[in-house]
């Protein structure tokens, strides 16, 4: 109360005698002139920069706050306090002091400024007043311009229109002075609400959700509101989120500065459906609450001439009796108007070393109200140390308790503040309330993966056989250089381009893939996939959130071991490391792409989904076993799902672009190396294809490959190598049927050259053909050629059955973890369980592959 | 409230922090700043969050600095501290 009289006998300046708070003088000792200091608070994303911005217009200065990196803002101007100004939103703003240079030079600006600043401004306001159009703000600025000293320019003086006509409802004006206040009731007496000038620095505090130094941004704010202990507080709240802001505000209010609560974004809590309840909410924080649209600076000169008159607020948190009774003791020592809120925050234990530090007063310059550390009483110290010590033996949790209490409060509140909170729904929630529905969302999750196969089978398509035609030209420039000895013309066209050409033309079919991983991922959706398993998973005693390193791994394997350090126990982490194995990975789609498009043209997409969904399951099937084995208690966690989003063009595909490049970088080394060596053991001893080392090694294989129908000892040795990656089987059978192969004719450059050329105008027509086929509308002409088949696969499809192609995939993607997620399980775990790894996927492809063949032979059978 | 937060993640009955809210009556915003809090003063961790990745989950990652790290999903799990704070209350 006493400090609302302070303010107001500062504000009209005239009357220091008028003036019955002695509270308030000792504030202002450290004030630069007649400046009234205006703090400006407020959550992160609430609109303080453009409130700010929407009072002090071009008089803003940017900076950074002493010793850190957080942006600071401030202003310093003339508030006109015109008679017929009261109640409405009528400003005038007149700059008074604009140097950013040496102290020296600001003092000597502000001399300048008070100076004039009595009498210039008033010219403009006066002129101001009197413009009632919209040429005001133009009139008063010529107009003082002619008179004005040199250091008070006049950058900004305008009268903003009279917000009757605003559909805001205005802050009750009760709310605006207390009426207990002495200088308030006499104040038509006093002259108070005469003509005059009120000089106003105003600070925007970092963005914060508490005062609690816990963050730079956090302590900027509270150090100089405990410091500098400003005039009032401005406190910025978005009227759409009061409930969290409020938490801030419940703070502020502890400090024991006047405050007054900017509603923000008021519009488009509206526009939400929220119908906030203002004179509810003032009169329950017992702080006025002034609406405000900063963008439209409607509520700016209501919320500027109400801080110059608003009182302290007498809402009290209400702490549990140990708590309360501690924080009024601790209190008690201190001489400060943010005793309370200082004695809660020691009991706490929050480090306020930095409040009594004197070097808090380094940043001082001349034209601002000084810093005056804290003073904290040794006996303060020793009581804090004793209740600490007391309520720790009691079991009472300091912060808990406090922060309990002030987090009920704010629920409190917004109820009051919100006539109707119910039924106000976000995006996220509405989208959330279909995609994580108990009965709805798994079958959404898993048709969104079957369309994301069949995105890729359909737009990477086109390019895949253009990849194919640029190695088939290549192969043909090759053959065409007779000067070539033929062994070496053979290692390159057989060797080299064909087993790494084979597997580069996956580039397009990853390159697609990825792009709807990243959308799915940049989305949100792909977030919620491991909450929608969490439900499946709890169902069957699992921890949910193992799936999120599932879900890694259906990348790459390895970062997928690596994020199960998120996991509470080594016990959970080896619960899902060994399934982590069977996620097929990027390298494993790659030949499921190939194999599907040969053997099931028409239903590739149905198939490569079919063998997603089998990764999916073996593995939620290996964490359960794996369960039984070894007993890991689920500690207490939650999953914090991100918001949906539209992820950007630019996004999507610099992921996809950075994944693709980051595949082939890794994976092409491996695959020279491995297409190499095959050519090497395939080619020796020279005769007959069938004679050569590779070929004798893989039928040895065959006989257990037969066993899932799998008779051919080509696709049986393509398993050789793909113990080391996975996606070297396709590139080692290219190498191996090479020489069953039509024979290559050869190129010169300009036929390569064109041929590349048709190639590649025929894949864009082809993608763009796509698109329809997307929603399931396919042409006669697409169809026919979905039937066909050419190189590689060509030769495949007549070696082996459907059957045993779904078997051979199955197989491919159950058995053994590839090389490099070998090394990533014995550093983790250790050699033993990297072995029942091993054995252990074995023998599951191995099961599933005899199953799979024949139970694939029954149904096309059928 | 921030108790009950508390509480209901030992249990272990909710998946995500928006049912908490939900079975609060809160506001989500609301959560994540007590969750904020709580983290901050020692009684959570999050994991496979921003602060982590490329020192914890992400280390071995290869494309960790193309991961879309606001898209994905965070685990926020109670510490020694936090699950003191629930059994002694």
């Amino acid at each position: 109360m006493a400090k609302a009289c302070c303010l107001a006998e500062k504000s009209c300046g005239r009357r220091p005698s008028a003036c019955r708070c002695g509270e308030g003088i000792e504030h202002n000792e450290n004030h630069m002139g007649d400046d009234l200091l205006f703090a400006m608070v407020g959550n992160p994303n609430v609109g303080k920069t453009t409130l700010i911005n929407a009072i002090s217009g071009s008089n803003l200065k940017i900076g950074n706050w002493p010793g850190t990196t957080v942006e600071r803002m401030d202003a310093h101007f003339v508030y006109h306090c015109l008679p017929e100004h009261r109640g409405d939103s009528r400003l005038t703003v007149v700059e008074t002091l604009k140097k950013t240079g040496e102290a020296a030079e600001d003092g000597n600006a502000s001399e300048s400024s008070e100076n004039s600043g009595v009498s210039e401004p008033d010219g403009a306001a006066q002129t101001a007043a009197e413009n009632t159009g919209t040429g005001g703000g133009t009139g008063a600025k010529s107009e003082t311009e002619k008179g004005a000293a040199p250091a008070c320019k006049i950058l900004k003086a305008e009268l903003l229109p009279a917000k009757a006509e605003n559909s805001l409802k205005p802050a009750p004006k009760g709310a605006f002075l207390d009426n207990d206040c002495p200088l308030a009731q006499e104040k038509d007496k006093l002259g108070f609400d005469a003509e005059t000038d009120v000089n106003i620095h105003l600070v925007d505090l970092p963005g914060a959700y508490g005062l609690s130094a816990s963050s730079a941004e956090e302590q900027v704010t509270r150090d100089e509101l405990l410091t500098r202990l400003p005039d009032a507080v401005i406190d910025v709240v978005d009227a759409g989120n009061l409930e969290r802001n409020l938490a801030l505000t419940i703070e502020l209010l502890e400090l024991g500065i006047p405050v007054i609560i900017a509603f923000n974004l008021l519009d488009e809590a509206r526009a939400k459906g929220m119908r906030p309840n203002i004179e509810a909410l003032s009169r329950a924080l017992d702080v006025p609450v002034i609406p405000t649209v900063a963008v439209r600076e409607e509520g700016v000169g209501e919320l500027i001439h109400t801080a110059i008159h608003t009182p302290r607020s007498a809402l009290k948190v209400s702490y549990p009796e140990k708590v309360e009774k501690a924080i009024a003791d601790l209190a008690s020592y201190l001489d400060h108007p943010a005793a309370r809120w200082i004695a809660a925050d020691a009991l706490i234990g929050d480090d306020l070393s930095a409040l009594t530090d004197e070097k808090c007063a380094l940043g001082d310059t001349e034209n601002e109200r000084k810093h005056t550390p804290l003073k904290l009483p040794s006996d303060f110290k020793r009581k804090v140390e004793y209740y600490r010590k007391k309520f720790a033996e009691e079991g009472i949790d300091c912060f808990l308790e406090i922060a309990d209490s002030r987090y009920r409060l704010a629920r409190k509140l917004a109820e009051l503040g919100q006539e109707a909170p119910a039924g106000v729904h976000k995006v996220t929630e509405k989208l959330d309330n279909v995609v994580l529905h108990p009965w709805l969302g798994v079958p959404v999750f898993l048709l969104c993966m079957f369309l994301l196969f069949r995105f890729t089978f359909l737009f990477s398509d086109p390019w895949v056989e253009w990849c194919d035609t640029v190695k088939q030209v290549f192969m043909g420039w090759t053959a065409a250089v007779d000067w070539l000895p033929p062994t070496v013309r053979s290692f390159i066209m057989d060797g080299v381009l064909e087993g790494v050409g084979t597997v580069a033309a996956f580039t397009p079919v990853l390159f697609v893939l990825y792009i709807g991983i990243s959308f799915l991922e940049s989305s949100g959706f792909l977030a919620r996939a491991a909450f929608l398993i969490d439900r499946v998973m709890k169902g069957m005693n699992l921890p949910g959130k193992a799936f999120i390193a599932m879900l890694v791994g259906f990348g790459c394997n390895v970062p997928g071991i690596i994020a199960t350090k998120t996991l509470d126990s080594v016990e959970e982490r080896l619960r899902v490391s060994m399934a982590i194995p069977f996620a097929p990975c990027s390298a494993r789609i790659a030949v499921f792409v190939f194999f599907a498009a040969a053997f099931f043209p028409a239903h590739a997409s149905i198939v490569t989904f079919a063998l997603f969904l089998t990764g999916l399951i073996m593995g939620l099937l290996t964490i359960l076993l794996m369960g039984k084995i070894l007993r890991s208690g689920d500690t207490g966690s939650i999953m914090e799902l991100p918001s949906y989003r539209i992820p950007t063009f630019k996004i999507i595909w610099k992921q996809a672009s950075a994944r693709t490049v980051n595949f082939l970088e890794s994976a092409g080394g491996v695959i020279l190396l491995a297409v190499i060596a095959v050519w090497v053991i395939n080619s020796f001893p020279a005769g007959a294809p069938e004679n050569t080392y590779f070929a004798q090694i893989s039928r040895g294989l065959v006989k257990f490959t037969s066993s899932f129908g799998v008779d051919d000892w080509h696709l049986a040795g393509g398993l050789l190598p793909g113990f080391v990656a996975k996606e070297v089987v396709v590139g080692t059978l290219a190498v191996t049927y090479a020489g069953t192969a039509e024979a290559i004719q050869p190129l010169t450059l300009g036929d390569g050259l064109a041929q590349m050329a048709v190639s590649f105008v025929d894949a864009i027509w082809e993608t763009l053909k796509a698109v329809p086929g997307l929603l399931g509308i396919t042409f006669a002409e697409a169809a026919a050629e979905a039937e066909e088949t050419a190189g590689l696969a060509e030769i495949i499809v007549k070696t082996t059955t459907p059957a045993a192609a779904f078997a051979y995939m199955i197989y491919v993607l159950l058995y053994m973890p590839c090389v490099g997620t070998i090394a990533t399980l014995k550093n983790e775990f250790g050699w033993k369980w990297t072995a029942f790894s091993c054995i252990y996927s074995l023998i599951v492809a191995w099961i599933l592959a005899v199953i799979s063949y024949h139970a694939v032979g029954w149904l096309l059978a059928l | 409230m921030i108790k009950d937060v508390l509480r209901l993640i030992s249990e272990n009955r909710y998946a995500s922090a928006r049912e908490i809210a939900e079975s609060l009556h809160i506001s989500p915003d609301t959560l994540e700043d007590i969750f904020d809090r709580l983290e901050r003063l020692g009684y959570a961790e999050r994991l496979g969050s921003r602060a982590d990745c490329g020192e914890k989950s992400c280390s071995g990652c290869s494309l960790k600095s193309f991961c879309d790290k606001k898209s994905s999903v965070k685990i926020l799990r109670l510490t020694e501290k936090g699950r003191q704070a629930v059994k002694s209350e």
